[in-house]
């Protein structure tokens, strides 16, 4: 039991001892005076409808955790640790820099402090002038005002300093009389020296005082080191970070959407877009403001199920030969069904790459052009087949037949193939099958709706905020 | 005694006889120039203690106190100029050079832009008072001893020790100026010494003085804090170590709308008074923190 509590108390205190410390690192880096760049920012890439998220990103980015990255290094080339800035800083505190207030600051001290005062230095208000000086100074002048250098001067003046300088005359007198007279100096050589030694301490005040001022100037001094340390390096990383700019990055970006195809719904098309421009020209370092030049995929992908397994749907929407079959439909004595025999498969893709350029101007106003150098799209659809069984019915004679459309396509555009497959004749006195093998195929062209927000539509890149 | 003993004993007398001469001549060299070798060291002894604030001040600005810094170089260059004039009179009253510029021969001669440099130094009033007392004109050296002792930095029963200089030969003398103006020459290659027009005056070397005089020029005129800066700042270039100092400069600058001003001698000021209460109130309301 005993064994089990020492386990644990020992437990605590190494939790107490490790977990301040870690509070207390990567807090006391002042990096007040470092102005970040937000490392990127998020764009928007616009056609037609859809949109595509990319963003502006620093090829160097100048961000905290890249500053903190300097941080590390700094402290470890000059042999520091954060506690170590930690404890200069509390040296040094109190003693902030004026350089480091804005003008702004200024105006806002200045209002605070004649707030503050609850004085406002004006003409015929000495006493309250006087009672601020003495409400912040810790020592008190002589209380008689007005006689106060007359009075010191008389009070100074004691008999003993007009005793010494009289024995200084009689003195300087002897010495003109007697060279020996120096003898007696020369014998307290040793009480000289140590005065001569002690002088400088007398002005140095306490030895104490001079002990917190020399360690406050050596942290000084250490942050200083320390500062101008990390301001070289982050200097040098800004220039590189500056040098190298920005890129306007879309990385496999995605959007999708549900698109209707020969009239057959819910077929979803995706599209990606990968995109690198680079900035080539920016009228200040630094600046995301510029000329920008590169290149760019941008490829979309179908899935085509519920166009291939609603094939009779679709079919009445190609070309003639729909525009044949709803004719048929619509005619009283016919009576028609038409049926998906065979799904098969579709398969479409495509792919547009090209160059494209850009131009951030100082609003953050972008004009981008793209020059499309390659467009292919891939379109394989074939095994599909729609199955048209129909009849008609006229007095004491009933005709039926079947027709079989396959629906098929290596391009944009689609064929159909048809032909018969049975015909006949019945009446009540029998039936007639002729045996017929006729085909046709007719090409139905394509359906555009499917590129819609591509083909013929403005391209945009905006500011995911705007 | 045989003819190689004789030749012995005679060089063995021979060589006793030079060593006694030596001995001779070196206690005949050391009776004639004891006393003086006493007078050269106490004088030393006062430029070794007076360089060390010049090492002080390098020390300072190596720390970055550039107030505390101007303070001890002040303080060594009114030491150090105030002994080497005080030299260039002896010379030149011993009859060296055709006039006193000639032995000045370019370097400050003139005892109150000497004592400007730092009025809390007591010695330019004392060498000042040495010269005097070397002419036989005993009224004005006692007037002088006496501004130089009311300084509590003024140690009369050390400081007397000086007076061997109105004893040196011309020989000494131009020895001790030698040292001297190779100090002058080191503590003015670092410091530029500004030029005040801040009178004179005995009791300027007192910071709680020249506060005083501060007061005294805001109850004549309430308005007047140029005036009332010009004695706090006196009384800084004094005691650049009382946050009281800082804390009258910082007010009047405040009160000129001079905010930056003000902001530099409080962050001064706390850096070597950092317990200072005032100080500390007025950096919390200049940091915003308070808002009464």
């Amino acid at each position: 039991m005993m064994r089990k509590l020492c386990c644990l108390f020992l437990v605590v205190v190494m939790l107490i001892c490790i977990s301040p410390s870690r509070s207390l690192a990567s807090s006391h880096i002042d990096l007040s005076r470092i102005k970040f760049s937000s490392g990127s920012e998020p764009l928007v890439f616009k056609f037609g409808d859809l949109s595509m998220d990319g963003e502006i990103r620093q090829v160097y980015p100048f961000t905290k955790a890249e500053i903190d990255k300097l941080v590390k290094e700094t402290l470890k080339s000059m042999g520091l640790t954060e506690l170590d800035i930690m404890e200069a800083n509390k040296k040094v505190e109190r003693a902030k820099r004026a350089s480091e207030f804005t003008s702004d600051d200024l105006q806002r001290v200045k209002d605070n402090f004649i707030k503050s005062l609850k004085v406002v230095p004006q003409a015929g208000e000495v006493a309250d002038i006087l009672k601020v000086i003495d409400q912040y100074m810790s020592s008190s002048s002589w209380d008689d005002i007005g006689t106060a250098s007359a009075d010191l001067l008389d009070k100074s003046m004691t008999d003993w300093v007009k005793d010494t300088a009289s024995g200084f005359i009689d003195k300087a007198g002897e010495l003109g009389k007697n060279v020996n007279k120096t003898k007696d100096w020369t014998d307290r050589l040793t009480a000289i020296f140590d005065f001569c030694d002690m002088m400088i301490e007398e002005h140095a005040r306490t030895k104490q005082k001079w002990k917190d001022i020399a360690d406050g100037a050596n942290a000084k001094r250490l942050l200083n080191k320390f500062y101008q340390a990390l301001q070289k390096k982050i200097d040098a990383y800004k220039y590189e970070s500056d040098r190298m700019g920005w890129n306007i990055v879309f990385d496999n970006a995605m959007e999708g959407r549900n698109f209707t195809f020969f009239g057959v719904d819910s077929n979803y098309q995706t599209w990606y877009l990968d995109m690198l421009l680079k900035q080539k020209e920016t009228n200040e370092y630094g600046s995301v403001a510029g000329y920008y030049e590169g290149e760019f995929t941008i490829r979309a992908e179908h899935e085509m199920s519920n166009f291939t397994s609603r094939a009779h749907e679709a079919i009445r929407n190609m070309g003639e030969v729909g525009a044949a079959i709803k004719q048929i439909e619509k005619m009283p004595q016919y009576k028609v069904t038409l049926t998906t025999s065979s799904s098969g498969s579709a398969y479409i893709s495509r792919s547009i790459s090209g160059t494209c350029e850009a131009t951030i101007d100082e609003s953050g106003d972008i004009t981008l052009s793209m020059n499309e150098t390659n467009d292919e799209t891939m379109v394989i659809i074939s095994g599909m087949s729609v199955d048209m069984d129909y009849s008609t019915n006229s007095i004491g004679v009933k005709g039926v037949g079947k027709l079989t459309f396959k629906i098929s396509a290596q391009e944009e555009d689609i064929a159909i193939e048809c032909s018969i497959g049975k015909i006949g004749v019945i009446t009540p006195k029998g039936s007639w099958f002729p045996s017929l093998n006729a085909s046709g195929t007719d090409n139905v062209g394509w359906d555009h709706e499917i590129w819609k927000h591509w083909d013929g539509t403005e391209k945009k890149l905006e500011h995911a905020g705007r | 005694m045989n003819n190689n003993e004789k030749l012995a004993y005679k060089r063995l007398r021979r060589i006793l006889g030079v060593i006694v001469l030596w001995v001779i001549l070196v206690i005949t060299s050391c009776g004639c120039t004891g006393g003086q070798t006493g007078a050269i060291k106490i004088t030393e002894a006062y430029i070794d203690g007076f360089t060390k604030f010049y090492e002080l001040g390098n020390e300072y600005t190596d720390q970055g106190l550039q107030i505390q810094a101007q303070y001890a170089y002040g303080w060594s260059a009114a030491s150090i100029s105030a002994m080497r004039y005080c030299v260039d009179c002896l010379l030149y009253l011993g009859g060296e050079g055709d006039t006193l510029e000639d032995v000045v021969d370019g370097r400050l001669g003139n005892w109150d832009e000497i004592a400007a440099m730092n009025y809390a130094s007591p010695y330019p009033y004392y060498f000042e008072g040495l010269i005097c007392s070397y002419q036989a004109k005993d009224e004005d050296a006692r007037r002088y001893y006496e501004k130089a002792l009311i300084n509590p930095a003024f140690s009369p029963e050390n400081d007397e020790a000086l007076m061997v200089l109105i004893t040196m030969p011309t020989n000494e003398l131009k020895s001790v100026k030698k040292k001297l103006t190779e100090l002058e020459d080191k503590i003015y290659e670092v410091y530029k010494p500004e030029r005040t027009n801040y009178p004179r005056h005995e009791l300027n070397y007192s910071d709680k003085y020249l506060r005083t005089l501060a007061r005294e020029s805001l109850v004549a005129d309430e308005s007047n804090y140029r005036t009332a800066l010009w004695h706090y700042e006196a009384a800084l270039a004094v005691n650049p170590f009382e946050g009281d100092n800082f804390v009258g400069c910082a007010l009047m600058h405040l009160y000129m709308d001079e905010i930056d001003k003000a902001l530099f001698y409080v962050n001064e000021g706390l850096f070597v008074d950092p317990d200072h209460e005032g100080l500390n109130r007025i950096a919390t309301i200049l940091n915003g923190e308070e808002s009464k």
